[in-house]
């Protein structure tokens, strides 16, 4: 289809005009904030004091030295820090929502239902076999041995060269009794955050209102308090050197790191409005 | 741009469209790096942190408060990835509309002047 402005003479003008301001009115369209080299930097330099903070906490678990009391500064300098960014944030924002929240719920909670049920499941797996097959096992092997021994003794028989057997049969039992504490453990821990008990009001995790930036970088300083929690609720055993504390502080920072660096490389392409 | 005043759709379509079609191409590459990085990423770090709380409740290692509080933790960082997520989706969006607009603003101003030069 060829479509020609010509004639009337005024036409081109006229339809080009009338064009031009319904684009005019695009150029409103801007749900993202703007690249912030601020967040940017500070984000990095929280990255690195909290990854050193870690390491540092973790080489010194299990000591005094180790322990949240010995420790409260970072938690205050870093705290007013990122409190600070998040103001910033809200200050600067251009939306007012990032996304519908319900949906956000639902994904979060979805993905925590999933996680209950499976160790709802994982937790009746393990305890099948230890109560309802080991122990009756284990008290079989057990009436069995001592079986073996009054009759070996009656019989003045010497049991020296079998001494392995009940070596291996203390042994399992041992490691039986173990595994059934780490069960109960860790089923005594899953009914405490079931029931999310062991946080006090207002601490656990609720999404947040605003845009994107503003919601990441709350989140962020939420998750400094609540790893000050975590600090706190471990008593002497302090930071262990264990994962999960590097990567739940390190999800956060990586997201805001890699939406401002994309930020970064469009605004100076020119796509993207610059600071 | 033409050199007369006749402004044909062929002429602003064929200045857009390699705009657009680049454009999109960024907004498909940014949605699958969005995905790759930002959603399976991180999703896969959080499941590992999930995990290891676990673990480290059966090895003594976490208490369970400390662990109620890892959880915690989790929660706010799988509502960080989608946050993250959504933010670079809109801002990929964002710049390919911004790109395709300029694009018909520069065609158009250089319309307008011509026009402009027509009527006058």
């Amino acid at each position: 289809m060829r479509f020609i402005l010509t004639a009337p003479r005024l036409r081109p003008s006229l339809n080009v005009a009338i064009l031009a301001l319904v684009l005019a009115g695009c150029s409103a369209l801007q749900p993202a904030t703007p690249y912030d080299p601020v967040i940017e930097k500070t984000v990095e330099k929280f990255d690195k004091a909290a990854m050193t903070f870690i390491a540092d906490m973790q080489g010194l678990s299990r000591t005094p030295k180790g322990t949240y009391g010995e420790n409260v500064g970072f938690y205050k300098k870093w705290k007013i820090e990122l409190e600070h960014l998040k103001n910033r944030a809200i200050s600067s924002e251009v939306g007012e929502t990032c996304g519908p929240d319900d949906e956000l719920d639902s994904v979060i909670s979805g993905g925590f239902g999933a996680l209950d049920a499976a160790l709802k499941k994982g937790d009746a797996a393990l305890v099948r076999p230890t109560e309802a097959a080991l122990k009756p096992a284990l008290a079989w092997a057990r009436d069995s041995l001592e079986k073996i021994r009054l009759t070996a003794k009656a019989n003045n028989v010497d049991l020296t060269g079998f001494a392995p057997i009940a070596e291996r049969f203390r042994s399992l039992s041992d490691r039986t009794d173990n595994w059934q504490n780490a069960v109960n453990r860790i089923r005594g821990a899953m009914i405490a955050v079931r029931r999310q008990a062991t946080l006090p009001e207002g601490t656990s995790f609720s999404a947040v209102k605003g845009g994107c930036t503003t919601k990441m970088l709350t989140y962020l300083s939420d998750q400094l308090s609540a790893m000050e929690r975590f600090h706190m609720a471990q008593r002497d055993i302090g930071i262990p050197p264990r994962r999960a504390v590097v990567i739940l502080i390190s999800v956060p920072v990586q997201v805001i790191l890699k939406v401002q660096e994309r930020k970064r490389i469009l605004s100076q392409r020119g796509v993207l409005p610059t600071p | 741009m033409p050199n007369d005043t006749a402004v044909t759709f062929e002429a602003l379509f064929d200045h857009v469209r390699d705009e657009a079609v680049g454009a999109f191409n960024d907004v498909r590459t940014g949605v699958m790096d969005t995905a790759r990085t930002v959603i399976i990423h991180q999703m896969r770090q959080i499941a590992t942190a999930v995990w290891d709380i676990i673990d480290g409740l059966a090895m003594g290692d976490y208490t369970p408060e400390g662990a109620a509080q890892l959880l915690d933790m989790a929660r706010r960082a799988a509502a960080t990835a989608i946050s993250g997520a959504t933010e670079l989706l809109c801002t990929e969006v964002e710049a390919a509309v911004n790109r395709i607009y300029a694009a018909l603003r520069d065609f158009l101003s250089g319309a307008i002047n011509l026009a402009l030069d027509a009527v006058l």
